[in-house]
């Protein structure tokens, strides 16, 4: 889990272009939207893009997608239930 | 007559306020590198920079440089006219090779939304708070002289007091820009 969630940090910052955020910067726990990270709208479908090109996922129901991308640890989370599902 | 405040112009690896050099880096620094540099120069916290494409780097270190000491200016009452000639061209490239390939057929939404070259409009009056309209226009020749009745009209018959038009070309990793900020003198009819 601790290996997927320091995958997840650089592939977010890569893929987000977070080019002043290094990895020992983000808290896996912290939100990634508003008061967090700061992520917008269009990082939201990159998240989703993410998903979708690096872990052959994809979201069935968009309602889930709050409680997926709250954070790094429950988007690990969602990457691990579906792995072992 | 209007008075022009400032005007910045990015070409070569440089950039020049009113004519005087303020930044350079070597020649061989093309492409990313210099609008990245550049922006590291400016010494302010904008991430956002570094999420958008050339254009809109290009047009908001331009624009940067014109508002830097233009503290009188009325965001409020500003317009924006920008041209080129090679549109979002580059953004446009970008985002085909994101999905030419059928069996890796993944478009980027943050490629995607570049693919229009007014947006660098809307990142520079999202970063100043200007209200005023905005128009981008497409020109081969770079030339406003062909713009000069519809700048006209607007600035006669739109509530403006200051005008930011230039044009800005991101082209084979060269970056070329020239950007005016006038103070307005309306004609009274």
């Amino acid at each position: 889990m601790e290996d997927l969630i320091e995958k997840l940090k650089l592939q977010i910052i890569d893929q987000l272009n977070l080019a002043e955020v290094k990895p020992e910067d983000i808290d896996p726990g912290q939100p990634l939207f508003g008061d967090g990270l700061g992520l917008d709208s269009i990082d939201a479908l990159e998240l989703i893009v993410l998903l979708e090109k690096e872990y052959g996922l994809k979201l069935d129901k968009p309602s889930d997608g709050k409680q997926i991308f709250h954070s790094i640890n429950s988007m690990a989370e969602f990457i691990r239930s579906q792995k072992t599902s | 007559m209007n008075h022009e405040i400032r005007n910045v112009k990015i070409a070569g690896n440089k950039i020049y306020v009113n004519e005087v050099e303020v930044f350079a880096l070597p020649h061989e620094m093309k492409g990313d590198a210099f609008l990245n540099e550049a922006f590291k120069n400016l010494e302010i916290s904008y991430p956002k920079f570094y999420k958008m494409d050339n254009l809109c780097k290009l047009g908001f270190l331009a624009a940067e440089h014109l508002f830097i000491t233009a503290d009188k200016v009325d965001h409020r009452n500003t317009i924006v006219f920008l041209s080129n000639k090679n549109s979002s061209l580059q953004t446009d490239r970008n985002h085909f090779e994101k999905i030419r390939q059928s069996e890796s057929y993944f478009p980027s939404p943050s490629i995607f939304v570049y693919t229009l070259p007014n947006i660098v409009i809307g990142e520079i009056c999202i970063r100043h708070k200007i209200m005023g309209e905005g128009a981008f226009f497409l020109s081969e020749n770079h030339n406003f002289e062909d713009l000069n009745d519809i700048l006209e009209y607007s600035v006669n018959h739109l509530p403006c007091k200051y005008l930011l038009y230039g044009d800005l070309e991101t082209e084979n990793s060269e970056h070329t820009a020239h950007f005016r900020l006038l103070e307005l003198k309306k004609k009274h009819h």
